[in-house]
Order: C-alpha cells, then structure tokens, then sequence
C-alpha cells in the first residue's frame, strides 16, 4: 500500500508532460447544407437542404436560398444524421485512467449526489475532439462511486467552458445494489454478496428517512420564507428526486437485481432511468410494464453468465425495444466514446434494425432526457448538432466529413489524425544526421 | 414456447460431445471466398478432408456421404481468424515473481473450458496466441492453442508444430511490478534494457558451459536452469519473441539490445507508439501487433493514434490487430474494418491483418491464414462480408470440424459445470477491458481484489 | 451464578483428567485375542464365512471352527457381526501435530522475514518456495492426536501419512494407527514416497501453477546432476570437483532413480493433465493421488498404466429446492440440472473408474471421519460394486504399498487389522463395533459423541467462538476470507485465512478476549513484505464489525458473520 503512494507521487511528478488536446478552432456562422440525404430520424428519409443560422436548424427544403454571409456546403452523395448522443460516459472527466489525479469521476463518499460532473469537465480533453469526429455531438457524463454517485451531467462536445458545453439537462446517479460480481477475481462467497447488498439497502433507507424529515423542514422553511436550520447538500440534492419531480439515474444491470429495483421504485414513486441494465432481456416486459426508459450498454460486451448466449449482449436492445421499452444507448467508455455508431450497430446487426438503433443514439436519449425539443433529429428549432458521411455511419468504411455542434462546424482533427498526418511519412526518415 | 426450448434443451443437450482432436470432412458450396493471398473467388466451393484444404474450385462434390456440406451461397467465406495476442484458455496468466521468468510455459496451464474459447469461435476466431503476461521483462513462454472446444484434454488445444515463442515486456508494469512493488531493478527504462543485457550473456554464459561439458572440456556437470535453456534458445533464434511494448524509445531499445545479440525473430505487441519507427521497425524486419483503437487507458498510450496500423502497414511493417481482451476476440474483424475508417486500408489490407500477418507473425503462415490447397481447414464464413458491421458469423470450423454453427448455436456452451453454481450467483457486473497482460499481479501485490 | 461457575471449573478439572487415567497406566493383560463366530469377508468379493480368528502378537494365527483357544486369550464375542480387513487410507495428514512448527514452509519463513530483511519474492531459497523433499513425516507425526483416533474409529488401520507444505512438502510413510507408544513402534514402511503438490507460494517464486512445474523441472533435472556428479567425485575422477550438496536435491535422488513413487495431488482433470506432463517429460514413477475427477483423461490414464488414488472428497449433496416452483424460470431448472449433472459425476467417479478397469485406493484427506462412511456408502450408490469399494478401501491400496502380504485382508500370517460391523459395512444403519489395529481391539461405545464440539460452549465468550467471514474494504478494494476463534484449555487460538490465499495465517499474538471484545494481533506478509494487522472487533450475535489497523497504514472497515460449522 506504500507502494501505491509512491506510485501516485512519481505520476505526479511525470504530469507536466499530460496537456489536453490541441485542435484548430470551431468555424461559426450560418451554413446551408446543400442537396444531402436527410436521415431525420422522425420524418423518415428525404433530400434536400438544411439552414443552420443562430446555432440552430433554422430551416429544411429543396433549394433553399443562401442568406448572405452564409457559407455553403455541398453535399451531393452524402448523407446527414443528427448528432449521435451516448447516454452514459465519464468523457472529460478522466485524461488517463490509470493517472489518479488525472481522474475526477470517482469522489469519495456513498452519499454524495451534490458532486457536480460537470464541474470537472475539461472541455480541452484530448479525447473529445476524438469523439466528435465519429460523430458523437452529445454525452451524459457520470461520476462512477458512491451509492449515490452525483450529479451527470448532459454536455456538447464543443466549447470552452462546461457553461459552454452543457446541454441541459442533468440526473443524480445512483448504483442500485447490486448482487452480481465486479469481474472474475471478485470470489466473495453468496453471504458476502448478501450482506454487502443488505447493507446498501440499509443506507439507502436511512437517507430515505432522512429525507422525509428534510423535505417536511425544507417545504415548511419555503412556506415561510425561512432559513433551514441546516444545510445538507446531499439531501438538498435528492430532495427533487424524493419529490418525483428530478429523474434518477439507476445503474441496475443483474436480472434480479433489475427486479428488486422496479420494486422499490415503484414503491418510492422514483421517476427513474436504469442504465446498464445488462440483462434487461430477462425481465423486458417487467421493464415494460412500469414504463422504465433504459439506457443500455456497452452493446460491445460479454455475457454476464459463463451459460449466457454468447450474442445475448448484442440483441439486448434489441429485445428490451421490441418489449415497449424506450431504449437508448451508451458505451459506458472514456477514450474511446467514438465507438458508439459501432455499439448502436452490432445492436442493429442483432435483430433491432439500423432504423431503431438510429433511434437509439438520436431521438431515444433525447426524449430520456426530456431533451426531445431540442436535440435528437432534423428538426426545425433544434440544435443543429449535425453529421455529414458518405454513407451508413455504422460502417467503419464510411468517412464523415462535417459534424456540427451548436451550429459550430467542428474541426475533423484530433490527436489520432495529427500524429497520422505527421508519421505517415515520417521525415527525416531512416537517415541518422552526424 | 419458450419454456419448451428450454425443456428441450435439457432434456436433449448434448453440451458438447466430448472430442479429441478429430480432423474433419468438410464442403462448402457456392461461397464467396476471400482467400486473403489469391484474391476473391465468386461462387467457388471449397473441399476439407481430414481437416486439410484438398481442393478450391467450381462444381466440386462431396467425396462421401460422410462429408458435411455446407451451403455457403451469398455468403463470404474467410479463413479462420488469428488472435496474435489472447489470453483465453488460460488458467494463469502471470508469474509475476521476478523480471525474467522465461522459465515458466503457459502451455502447461491451459484451460479448455474456458467458454471465452467457444465465444471467440462464435467470432471466427479459430486460433489465438495464449500468451503470459508483461508483469516481466522477459516473461513466460507463449502457446499458439487451436480452439478445439469440446475437449477435456488440454494437449488438445496445442498447435502441434507452431513455433515456440515468449513474452517480454517493456515500459511500466515491469518497472510498477518490480521496481515499485520489490524495490529492485527495473524502475526505469534504463533498468528494463539492463535486464536484457543482463540474462542473454548469462545465457550465453550457461550455453558455454554446457557447451564445455558436453564436449568433454569440462568434467562437472554444470546445474541445469530451465530459464536459461529458454535464453539460449532465443540466443539460438529457435523461440519467436513477442513484446509487450508502447513507447517508440523502449522499442528502439529493445532492437538495439536485440542487434548485439544477434536476435532477429521479434513481433512488437500493443506497440501503441510503433508508428513513431515505423521505418526502423521495418529495417530490422520486426512485425507489429496492435489494438486498433486503444488508447489513452495509461501514461505510455497517450500519445497514440488509431491510425497505427495503417501507418505501419504503409511503412512495409507486417502488421496484425490482436484482442488481448475475452471480449475484441469476439469481433476482430469489426476491429480490422476499423483500419479503413482510420487510415483507408483496402478491404484486402484490413483482412490480412487478422489473418495471414498474425500467422506470419506466430510463425504459422504455411498452415493457416489463408485459403490455400495444403492448408489446414480453419474457416470462417459470414453472411456478409465481414468488414461491414453487420456481417454475423455463421460457422467457425476448425480442422475441418463446425465448431460454431450458428443456427445451432445453444444456451449453456458450458463443457463442464460446478455442482454449487446457482443461478443468482454466476452474473458478472462487467467484464474489465483492462488487458489481462496484468492479471494476477494485482492479487500478488496487494492480496485485494481491485474493486472499482 | 458464582456458584455455577465454579461447578463448572470443577467439572472441566476432573473431565481433563480422566482421559489420563487407567488405561495408559498399565500395559496391556494379553496380546491373545479370540474372536468368537464372526462372518468373515477374508477379501472383495468373498461371501461371508462364520469362523473365528485368533490374533497373537499383532498377527492372524488361525482362522476356523476348530481352533483351541488359549487360556491366555481375551475373548470377545461377535456373533453374527461383519469382519473385514482393516482399511488402508491411502494419502491423508493423520496424526500431523497440529503445532508443528514447520508445518508450512511458507509461514515458517513468514516469520523468519519479520525479523530480518524482506524476501525478494524471485529470490526464495528452496525452502521457501515450498521444496523440502528431505522433510520426513514421522517428526511431525503423534499416536496421540484426535485425528489418529477419529481415523481409526471409522474403521482405518493404516494411512500413508503425508506431511504438510507446498509443492514437494516432503516424505510420507506408512504408519499403523495405533494408540500409546512412540511414533516409532507404528511405522511400517518409513519415508516411502515422494509427496507432491500443484501449490504455488501465493507470493513468492513460484507463485503460479505454471511456476510450479517449471520449478519441478528444476529440481529434478538438478537432482540428476547431483547425483552424476557425486558419482563421478566418489570415483576421484580426474579435473572434477566437489559438488555442493543439497538436501533438498538428494532428497530427490530415489525419485530420479525410479526407486521411489511421487505421490502427486492432483484433482480434476486440469490438475492430473499437468502431473502427466511433467511424469512423460522426466519419467519418474507416478501415483496420481486425490483425484476427484478424471473425466476426459480415462485412456491417458489407462495408458500411464501407474496407481491411482481417489479422493473419496465428495461435493456436498445438491439440496433439494423446496422454494416456491412457481416462482422458479425456465432458467433456474436448466441450471440446476447442469448442477445436478455436474456432481452426478463427481459422485459416479469411482463407479467410472471400475467401469474402464482401473484399480484404484482412496485418500480420505479433507473428509471428516464421520462422512467417510456416508461418503462410501454414496459412491456405492452411484454405481461403484460393494466388492470394489471393498478393494479400494483394502487390497488396492496394500498392493500400491506393496505390503499385501501383510495387510488388506483377513488371513493367515497377516496383519491382525480388522473391522467389524454389527451388519454389511455397506448397509444403511450398519455400524462399525470393533475396530483391532494390530491385534489391539478398540471397542466402539455407542455413546461416544464428541463432547466439545457438538456441545454449544457454556461461557460468555460463547459469541466469539468459531468460524466467521470476513469482508474488509481497503481504499474501495475489498478483501475476503475467513477468521476461526478457538480456545483450547484456557488459552485462545486465532486463525486468518484470505481467499486470495492458500495459506492460513496463524502467527496471531497479543489475544484479548473480553466479553463480545476480541483483539488481536496478525504477523502476515504482502508480497513478501511483513506486515501486522491489529484486529478490533466487537461480537453481536452471530455478525461482528470492527476495524483491521493494517501495518500503520491506517484502519479499515471490517465485517463478517458466522460460518455454521
């Protein structure tokens, strides 16, 4: 365990050389997109043009006129989708995971949901320009420990501040006990595993009680305009998800304990989104019935149980979709979010269909998050987060040339494509210099 | 209905019967074949006899009865797919007791029943490179295993003829495993090279002296050292090296020590930074094995790109994508199309970089890794072209042997079960993407589990 | 109150001494012994004949119906009770001194690196890494212990005493169970094998199972140069030298010589496919012991062509689900059969073995006494024929000895180990009435229930008694295992066991117990570093919590419940 400090202090010696990314500036102003295949995702598939103006999708149609100063695109032969959103990342939160102090999901405490998320993005994190080119325009991102995790928070991969980037909408994030195994090396005997979920259980109930005699404090102090007598931020944080007015993020993933969490959710009237939920395929129609929206993923995954089909993983929302649930997707990654078109298209591949996983990646977290005014298809009014490809963008063949975010074109440059520029040929090449 | 699937699947499961290694006879009609070193062959259909590519060409038929057929019309028929970095079928991963620990094999514990096996099958992965871990400088050695599912014997698994190999390891986790966790060299990268140094002139030292006794010019036996006897037959360029490596420095290094030994047979693993020297990598004729798209999970993959196999392939580097994950194996070749979004391989390109390079690179190239008369029958056929994310595996064969079939696909691929496994304890939150190249060493360390 | 307490002191006083009284004081009236009208199975397979048997000096004299008995002979009647030869354990602890110093290699460095400087985990000495082939059994080894009598009251005459370790803990011998004496007087073949393990170091080379076998390449291959080299300077050859001696090596010199059989521990398949590897590339004769299954591998077994030694270690029986079938999926079924299937096969082993002939013994090592006849009794059900079972429990093994014409069966000129059953041994409710090692008779008392265990302890420190988990979280790592309080006489024992661990930590000092409050003290390493956890932990009801100070890196959570024996 001394190592272990020793280890984090040669890491912060050595964090002089971790700088964030370098990339040429966004390009603002007011676009039309000219003559493209438009993947709405809500109005079927059409072409023509799109106007960005003011950030927004100012209009759609065939010939649209060209306001002056605007600069147009041309876009025959290719297509354009809304941004691709991910319902559960810890991108900018993390440089490199396994640099301690680099990393800012992971806070201490069971009960802490005041913890900001988006307070610690770095909106110069080298692996969001990494994203945004495979077309990503749009995470939640999440603190990962504690019982009650904190606050996630749904961010633009654009921008200079988290001000900047934020998206509008955000969750307290909370892990449902859990009673399955955190990797083949976790050997705790059953008793452990129950008591360790008893235990969690036990916490939970004990903030729940608190929070009843916050919220009775809170609702008579707001009445009469009066102080609270104390100040707890973590209960002041729950308090609008104990009234049923602020979604709650649930991680819940094992079958069983899918099911004790329909339970208690019903029981406390949460207004809920369960994330993870590996096995959802298992209780599909419980899921359905309570009307849980669910942001599933890794897609990319093994089974949970050495005896599971070994492609249960892929067609799992594909089951929970066909079930009535509202299914959105996420890769539950950092460096690599970019592999979410990938994650929607194994989903896709395994009986749920390019259209629905589209749907998956677009309008479903949009309307998750209550966002679905806003973000999510080739709508007039909305942000004009944007991507432009030569073809299916679940294909790794297909090139995306623009993306969009807030209107802002976007860079189609990162670390990857720089060090690729510079090394392809690299020059001088073998030739030692005296 | 589905309660009667499940009946039926208890009643009747045969699990897998249990199979030695059993060559097989095989046709598959009207496929189109990429054969990856002869082009792409339209309806053309291919014969295995005794677990061996007989022939290649139109209208052939069936020498027996006995003979599977398989109706490959539409579909896309490739050779079984190589992992030239995997840790499944393993029971152990790392000796992580000292920096030169060549005399360990992992050969000796293999694990058939590892379902991880039949879940790469499940993805065309018909041959993987089982492989210690990089807690070491100089690692264990390596097995090439052949995905014989269904075996209890775990001989069976072992690519008979495959070259020997061993694994080394640069950069930080032998300098975290042994300069950090005992308090002895390496804790640098300096200190990395001087184990090298170190262990070729002992072996050279020990080749000598058995040298000497053997023809009579000594009189004592000298004591014998399995770890030495594996130096010497590097020094002997009888055993492949495979390198766990990222910075371009440390495998510059390694050349350089390599060069003064006279060591010629080196295939870079993960080598995130390889396409820094790509050149110098190219002139000393050492291959590369790398991951597609990881990065950034530690200090020396930072400075990566995705587009490294595409740079060192257009460097002239013979350049595979491995897994070192239970999960990419699943889909390596949804790792290899992704070579054509970072860095446009051709579709032949990308192919080659799960097939005929791994092969190469394992030293197994005149067996597998392409559709050829002579060839072993390790196949894959998908249902469309499988650099498009949609293609699914449908049969994975193996010496001529259907090990996955995926219309016959069953729940429960399990060779063996636990009489105490319950249902409510077996689930897994998630499988750690975390490469197992460390595996074990956590425990050793620290006797914790890591329980983020 | 004060009153009861000491009642119970007293009682405690007079129960201790007791068990040193009559019997040890005297020697013994007569080695004659007559067994009058038995039915005798005299091997597997034979019907029972009614006869009787007269035992003198350790040794069968006579068996039949006419036989004069001497004046000098205690006769014991056994009318129509079942008498066979005594059972042979083929590979078992029996009679190991429970605080043997150097019971564990591991452990005894442990503590030796407390002291001095920390052990490199690459550098470990032979000794370290768990090689003591030179450590004979019989210095470790008690006629007094528990185990020695709770063996033989199950009916076993012989065992095949191995000691403890890692991977070559040392050499076993063939010891006859009998009570009083020296350890001496009962050994019957000494230091007759070679012990091997598949058991890494857990943090010291080698630390693996693939560690182990290269590390057994070693020593093997250094135990044959030794040997050529001491040859070749015993004959003063010209330019040679003196080589270094090695214990550990010249322990191995018979092994190498093929005079010596290595018992190698292995279980299921995985395990007995690697001692076969490491038996084809050395050659050295093979016996695989405790095997619990060896499913898949039956024709290399076959071919091996060497002893074989089931465990008779059985799985526990599946319980049977009483819950709610309704509420059971389709999911649950079809695992539980797999489950079902799975020790179905672990319990079928013998019964396959029988099928595809191959002789086997059995090693009662990890069963408690009391399941060894349960445990038979399961394999017979599962398929294994009676006179089998028989063979396996006697003949087979004595043959494997090589000492069948002195033991495992009941004839003439052998050795007067026997055990009589009120019925068929194989019979439900059978019950085992006499058992005579070497003609000395232990007679069976019906009543005869271990006090102390089954009896709940009377004190207050009743709570703190026991086996119980543990579960304590490092800086959100959580580490698991077990903690065992004992007390014995009036001192306590404290045992740690971590399930990352092979090992069990026993270097616990500073114990004190007060009330439902235990501290205590542990001398452990991590990787090869000492290290000393400070236990605080306060007892309610069957759970516990507290904290683990480890090493002055600060204090953590700990928690854990009861483990019902």
């Amino acid at each position: 365990m001394k190592r272990n400090i020793y280890f984090v202090f040669a890491l912060l010696l050595s964090m002089g050389s971790i700088s964030g990314q370098m990339v040429s500036k966004g390009e603002g102003g007011t676009f039309v997109l000219k003559n493209a295949t438009l993947y709405t995702i809500t109005n079927g598939i059409k072409t023509g043009d799109i106007l960005v103006e003011n950030q927004k999708i100012k209009a759609i149609g065939t010939n649209l006129a060209l306001p002056s100063g605007a600069k147009s695109i041309d876009c025959t032969g290719k297509r354009i989708y809304p941004g691709f959103i991910d319902g559960g990342t810890t991108l900018g939160l993390a440089e490199v995971s396994s640099v301690s102090v680099t990393v800012d999901h992971n806070e201490i405490g069971d009960v802490i949901p005041q913890m900001k998320a988006l307070t610690a993005v770095n909106p110069n994190a080298s692996a969001i320009p990494v994203t945004r080119t495979n077309g990503v325009t749009t995470v939640i991102t999440h603190p990962t420990t504690g019982r009650f995790a904190g606050t996630a928070a749904l961010i633009n991969l654009h921008g200079y501040t988290p001000d900047q980037m934020y998206g509008g909408f955000s969750a307290v994030r909370m892990l449902f006990p859990s009673t399955g195994r955190f990797g083949r090396w976790d050997r705790r005997t059953d008793e452990v595993i129950k008591a360790d979920k008893e235990k969690a259980f036990d916490l939970i109930n004990e903030v729940w009680k608190d929070l009843t005699l916050y919220h009775r404090i809170d609702s008579v102090a707001t009445l009469r305009k009066t102080k609270l007598s104390n100040y707890r931020p973590d209960l002041h944080t729950l308090l609008p998800v104990f009234r049923g007015t602020a979604p709650l993020l649930i991680e819940v993933n094992k079958r069983e304990d899918i099911q004790e969490a329909l339970g208690w959710v019903k029981k406390y009237k949460v207004k809920a989104i369960f994330t993870g939920v590996k096995e959802g395929w298992r209780v599909a129609d419980e899921i359905a019935k309570e009307k849980i929206p669910c942001i599933v993923g890794p897609i990319l995954d093994n089974p949970g149980r050495d005896y599971d089909a070994y492609d249960i993983v892929y067609k799992n929302p594909s089951i929970l979709s066909k079930a009535g649930v509202l299914v959105a997707i996420r890769t539950s990654q950092n460096e690599n979010v970019r592999n979410l078109p990938f994650n929607a298209g194994f989903a896709a591949a395994y009986g749920m269909g390019t259209e629905e996983a589209l749907k998956a990646i677009t309008i479903n977290p949009a309307k998750i998050f209550g966002m679905e005014t806003s973000y999510g298809s080739l709508e007039v009014g909305k942000w004009a987060n944007l991507v432009i490809c030569d073809g299916d963008p679940f294909e790794m063949k297909t090139k995306i040339s623009h993306v969009f975010i807030k209107g802002w074109s976007v860079p189609m440059e990162n670390r990857h494509t720089q060090l690729y520029d510079e090394f392809l040929t690299r020059s001088p090449g073998l030739e030692v210099k005296d | 209905m589905k309660k009667i699937l499940y009946i039926a699947l208890t009643i009747c499961m045969p699990y897998l019967c249990i199979a030695q290694v059993t060559m097989g006879d095989v046709l598959i009609k009207n496929g189109t074949l990429l054969t990856i070193t002869k082009g792409i062959l339209a309806e053309t259909d291919i014969l295995v006899e005794k677990g061996k590519i007989k022939r290649i060409g139109k209208n052939i038929s069936a020498p027996s009865a006995s003979y599977k057929v398989i109706d490959a019309k539409g579909m896309f028929v490739m050779p079984g797919i190589i992992d030239a970095h995997s840790h499944i079928g393993l029971d152990v991963v790392n000796e992580a007791t000292s920096p030169v620990t060549s005399e360990v094999n992992v050969g000796d514990g293999i694990d058939p029943f590892d379902i991880n096996v039949y879940q790469a099958l499940a993805g065309g992965v018909t041959v993987s490179h089982a492989m210690h871990g990089s807690a070491n400088a100089i690692g264990g050695q390596c097995q090439t295993i052949k995905h014989r599912y269904g075996t209890y014997n775990p001989s069976d698994f072992i690519m008979e003829g495959a070259p020997r190999t061993i694994k080394f390891a640069l950069g930080e986790n032998p300098i975290r495993v042994h300069g950090e966790g005992s308090g002895i060299v390496p804790r640098t990268r300096m200190g990395v090279e001087q184990i090298f140094r170190t262990a070729f002139t002992e072996a050279s030292i020990y080749k000598q002296k058995w040298e000497d006794y053997n023809t009579g010019k000594a009189k004592d036996i000298p004591e014998y050292s399995t770890r030495m006897e594996v130096l010497r037959d590097i020094l002997d360029g009888k055993i492949i090296i495979h390198c766990h490596s990222y910075r371009a420095d440390e495998i510059l290094m390694l050349m350089n020590v390599l060069k003064d030994f006279n060591i010629k047979k080196i295939c870079f693993q993960h080598v995130n930074e390889g396409f820094k020297v790509a050149p110098e990598l190219a002139a000393f004729g050492a291959t590369a094995s790398v991951f597609a798209d990881w990065w950034a999970y530690k200090m020396e993959v930072y400075y990566s790109t995705a587009y490294n196999a595409a740079i060192l392939t257009r460097n002239g580097v013979i350049t595979s994508i491995n897994s070192d994950s239970g999960e990419l194996i699943r889909h390596l070749y949804h790792e290899a199309a992704k070579t054509q979004r970072y860095g446009n391989l051709t579709d032949e390109e990308a192919l080659k970089l799960i097939t005929i390079n791994p092969a190469i690179q394992l030293g197994i190239d005149g067996r597998v890794g392409s559709l050829e008369v002579g060839k072993d029958g390790d196949i894959a056929i998908f249902d469309k072209h499988p650099l498009s994310i949609y293609a699914i595996p449908q049969f994975t064969i193996v010496d001529g042997t259907v090990k996955f079939d995926r219309k016959n696909d069953k729940i429960d691929m399990r060779i063996i079960a636990n009489p105490d496994d319950k249902v409510t304890s077996s689930f897994i939150e998630y499988h750690s993407h975390d490469d197992r190249c460390m595996e074990g060493v956590a425990d050793f360390l620290f006797k914790v589990h890591s329980h983020k | 109150m004060m009153y009861k307490v000491k009642l119970l002191f007293i009682f405690i006083c007079v129960a201790g001494l007791s068990t040193l009284g009559y019997g040890q004081m005297y020697n013994e009236i007569t080695s004659t012994v007559y067994l009058q009208n038995g039915k005798v199975i005299t091997k597997p397979g034979a019907a029972p004949i009614r006869t009787n048997i007269l035992i003198k000096d350790g040794m069968i004299r006579e068996i039949g119906n006419n036989i004069t008995i001497p004046y000098d002979a205690k006769i014991i009647a056994i009318d129509s009770h079942f008498v066979y030869a005594g059972f042979i354990d083929a590979l078992n602890h029996t009679g190991l001194k429970r605080d043997e110093p150097t019971a564990n290699p591991e452990r005894g460095q442990g503590r030796a690196a407390q002291q001095g400087p920390r052990i490199v985990p690459g550098q470990a000495t032979l000794e370290q890494s768990g090689v003591t082939p030179q450590k004979s059994v019989v210095k470790s080894y008690s006629p007094e212990e528990n185990s020695v009598k709770d063996m033989r009251n199950q009916g076993v005459t012989v065992a095949h005493v191995v000691p403890t370790g890692l991977m070559l803990p040392g050499k076993g011998s063939i010891i006859s169970l009998k009570k009083g004496g020296t350890t001496d007087q009962h050994i019957l073949k000494k230091d007759m094998s070679t012990y091997a393990r598949l058991a890494p170091t857990g943090s010291l080379s080698p630390s693996t199972i693939i560690g182990v076998m290269s590390k057994f390449r070693d020593v093997y291959k250094n135990a044959e140069i030794l040997q050529k080299n001491s040859m070749a300077f015993d004959m003063g050859k010209e330019g040679v030298s003196r080589p270094s001696y090695s214990e550990e090596y010249n322990a191995m010199i018979p092994v190498v010589n093929k005079k010596e059989q290595v018992f190698f521990e292995t279980s299921q398949v995985k395990d007995i496919h690697k001692a076969m590897i490491l038996q084809k590339e050395l050659g050295f004769p093979i016996v695989l012991s405790s095997i619990t299954m060896a499913d898949g591998l039956i024709n290399e077994i076959k071919k091996l062509n060497s002893p074989l030694i089931l465990s008779l270690k059985l799985p526990e029986p599946i319980k049977k689900d009483t819950a709610d079938k309704k509420k059971k999926t389709e999911e649950d079924m079809l695992i539980a059969k797999r489950s079902e299937d799975a020790y179905n096969v672990l319990v079928g082993q013998a019964a396959m073995l029988e099928k595809n002939g191959v002789k086997f013994a059995i090693s009662m090592k990890d069963v408690k006494p009391a399941d060894i006849k349960k445990s038979i009794k399961t394999l017979v059900d599962k398929g294994l024929s009676e006179s089998q079972a028989l063979a396996a429990l006697t003949t087979n093994a004595a043959d494997l000895f090589g000492m069948s014409s002195k033991m495992g069966s009941v004839e003439v000129g052998k050795m007067a180990n026997l055990v009589i059953c009120d019925t068929s041994y194989f019979a439900e409710k059978s019950k085992i009435k006499f058992v005579l090692v070497e003609g000395q008779v232990y007679e069976q008392k019906p009543a005869e229930k271990p006090a102390r265990a089954d009896n709940k302890p009377v004190s207050a420190e009743k709570g703190v008694l026991g086996k119980f988990s543990y579960s304590v979280n490092v800086m959100d790592n959580i580490n698991t295992g077990w903690v065992k309080i004992e007390k014995k006489a009036d001192s306590y024992k404290i045992f740690v066991k971590s399930d990352d661990s092979n090992d069990i930590d026993e270097d616990v000092n500073k114990i004190d117990i007060k009330d439902l409050k235990v501290k205590f003290e542990l001398n452990t390493d991590i990787g090869g570093s000492p290290i000393i956890v400070n236990f605080d932990l306060t007892f309610d009801g069957d759970n516990y919590s507290g904290t683990a100070n480890i090493g002055g890196f600060g204090s953590f959570p700990i928690s854990g419940k009861r483990i019902p024996e």
